[in-house]
């Protein structure tokens, strides 16, 4: 892409530099109106040579002068032919050149809007989960099996970061995330991915405030918790700060502003025990998807 | 030859100049002429070439602006305005709205608790590439109003079967209203319904409410939103 850039600037230069003198010649030796203004420059010429020491008109000189304009025109015909053979070939070549340039420039759009589709529909997964029912005593309780998953910026691939069980009562769970999307025109460009983190299982038997926190405010989040082998850059302990400035940011307006945080906010998805494995992904455009 | 140079007795060639006849000679001695036709034909099936590459890419570009845009498409079902919160109680208007953002029904919520939340039920169509995602708001609670004692709101916007906040004036044609009504019925199959991933279908029941971090704030309204895949969001 790069070595597409030197070029194209290349060509451009180069349009730039011969556009002026393509134009003009063009207009003069291509166009109806270049020809008419050629021809009143010649009468000029002529009307001015005919002029005689006193600078007074002479009619015999101007018939003089015309025909042998004529005649050298005449004679040099075949100049002037090869001329404006050569002239439009050239004329040819240089709206080639523009078009090569054009088609680089496509060429280079095209692969950015490749790249910002890709970054648009990039998902990461954050979580699976796998519910079931089980007999706590005799109660009926819900078994929750959570695997964790954080992104390693080393492998470029969202890894295992953690595990948990839960036991919670009820019919159907809900698990509960919060979403940070950020900006668009940084999600684009791939400066940054959309971050999502489990944060409260709950059902329908027992409240959001009531249920079972899967993030707690002063560590890490599994989700974002890495081996010191998968931190790119950044120690262990700038990595957790850095992690906890991002959380912290969404309850500091400017912060937020800052770091192009867009919105902020949680959802839950409500499962009803099949004993089944869901997995969840945060998506480019926001929010998370389900498979 | 006359002075001019116009050779007098070639009277079948009369304007033909003797410049003419040279450049005419060494052309044809040189094998110019075949050199500049093989040149300008070079020139020719180039021209031909990028035009058909430039048109490639720009077919390529306006398909992936066109992709680009869908991606980031999305579509405000419902809004919260948050009219209060004091000891523990939040009061809030929900708004329905339909696809050309008027709000087809409203209801003013006071319940325990200081966050809101909207259960959603949500279907996603896709077919190839593309798909569709239909949100239908079901259910009312709060953070400490438990699911199951959540209030329904499906009776606030539905009418004879077919929900309102998917009433398009410019396309109300039997299939669509018949399309709706199904894919709304089978959104709400039974209560409790497993979460479905098909390749072409996908229900999912999600509840979305404000930040765990920052609590909604009185007098601002949120929006939430469907994309095109199926996830929510709230603005």
């Amino acid at each position: 892409m790069e070595s597409l850039k030197i070029l194209q600037g290349l060509l451009d230069g180069f349009l730039k530099l011969a556009g002026p003198l393509f134009q003009v010649a063009r207009f003069l030796f291509l166009t109806v109106w270049g020809w008419i203004l050629i021809g009143i420059s010649i009468f000029i010429i002529i009307w001015n040579n005919s002029l005689n020491r006193d600078g007074q008109f002479s009619p015999l000189r101007f018939f003089g002068n015309t025909i042998q304009g004529l005649f050298q025109f005449y004679f040099s015909i075949a100049s002037v032919i090869i001329s404006l053979i050569l002239l439009i070939v050239l004329s040819f070549v240089y709206n080639l050149v523009g078009e090569v340039s054009k088609g680089i420039s496509l060429y280079r759009e095209v692969k950015m809007l490749e790249a910002t589709l890709k970054n648009l529909k990039a998902e990461r997964k954050i979580m699976e989960l796998r519910s079931e029912y089980v007999l706590s005593g005799e109660v009926k309780m819900i078994k929750v099996m959570i695997q964790y998953y954080a992104y390693s910026p080393i492998q470029d691939k969202d890894i295992p970061s953690g595990c948990e069980e839960h036991l919670i009562s009820g019919r159907k769970i809900y698990a509960g995330f919060g979403v940070i999307n950020f900006d668009y025109s940084l999600i684009e460009k791939g400066e940054t991915k959309n971050v999502a983190f489990p944060d409260r299982l709950y059902s329908d038997s027992i409240s959001y405030e009531r249920g079972i926190r899967l993030i707690s405010g002063e560590d890490v989040p599994y989700t974002f918790r890495l081996d010191e082998n998968d931190i790119l850059l950044l120690s262990p302990d700038d990595y957790k700060t850095q992690i906890q400035r991002i959380m912290g940011a969404v309850t500091n307006k400017s912060e937020a502003k800052r770091l192009g945080v867009r919105t902020f906010y949680g959802e839950a998805f409500a499962i009803v025990p099949s004993g089944k494995v869901y997995t969840f992904y945060s998506t480019g455009t926001g929010g998370i998807v389900v498979r | 030859m006359n002075g001019y140079g116009i050779r007098g007795n070639e009277r079948s060639r009369p304007f033909i100049t003797n410049e003419i006849i040279g450049v005419e000679v060494y052309m044809k001695k040189s094998g110019s002429i075949e050199k500049f036709l093989l040149v300008l034909f070079f020139l020719a099936s180039a021209a031909v070439f990028i035009y058909l590459l430039n048109q490639s890419f720009l077919i390529r570009k306006i398909n992936l602006e066109k992709a680009i845009s869908y991606v980031k498409s999305k579509y405000t079902f419902a809004k919260i305005r948050v009219t209060s919160k004091k000891e523990n109680t939040i009061s809030f208007v929900l708004y329905i709205l339909n696809q050309e953002g008027k709000t087809v029904a409203e209801q003013d919520f006071n319940m325990q608790g200081e966050e809101f939340f909207i259960g959603v039920k949500v279907l996603v169509l896709k077919k190839g590439d593309s798909s569709k995602a239909f949100a239908f708001p079901y259910s009312i609670y709060t953070d400490e109003i438990k699911p199951a004692d959540a209030i329904n709101i499906t009776n606030l916007y539905v009418k004879s079967g077919f929900p309102l906040n998917y009433y398009n004036s410019s396309g109300m044609d039997r299939d669509y209203i018949f399309t709706i009504k199904e894919i709304f019925k089978k959104s709400f199959g039974e209560e409790n319904f497993p979460m479905i991933r098909g390749a072409g279908l996908v229900i999912m029941d999600v509840s979305l409410h404000q930040s765990i971090f920052k609590t909604s704030t009185e007098g601002r309204t949120y929006e939430a939103i469907v994309h095109p895949n199926g996830s929510l969001e709230v603005e």
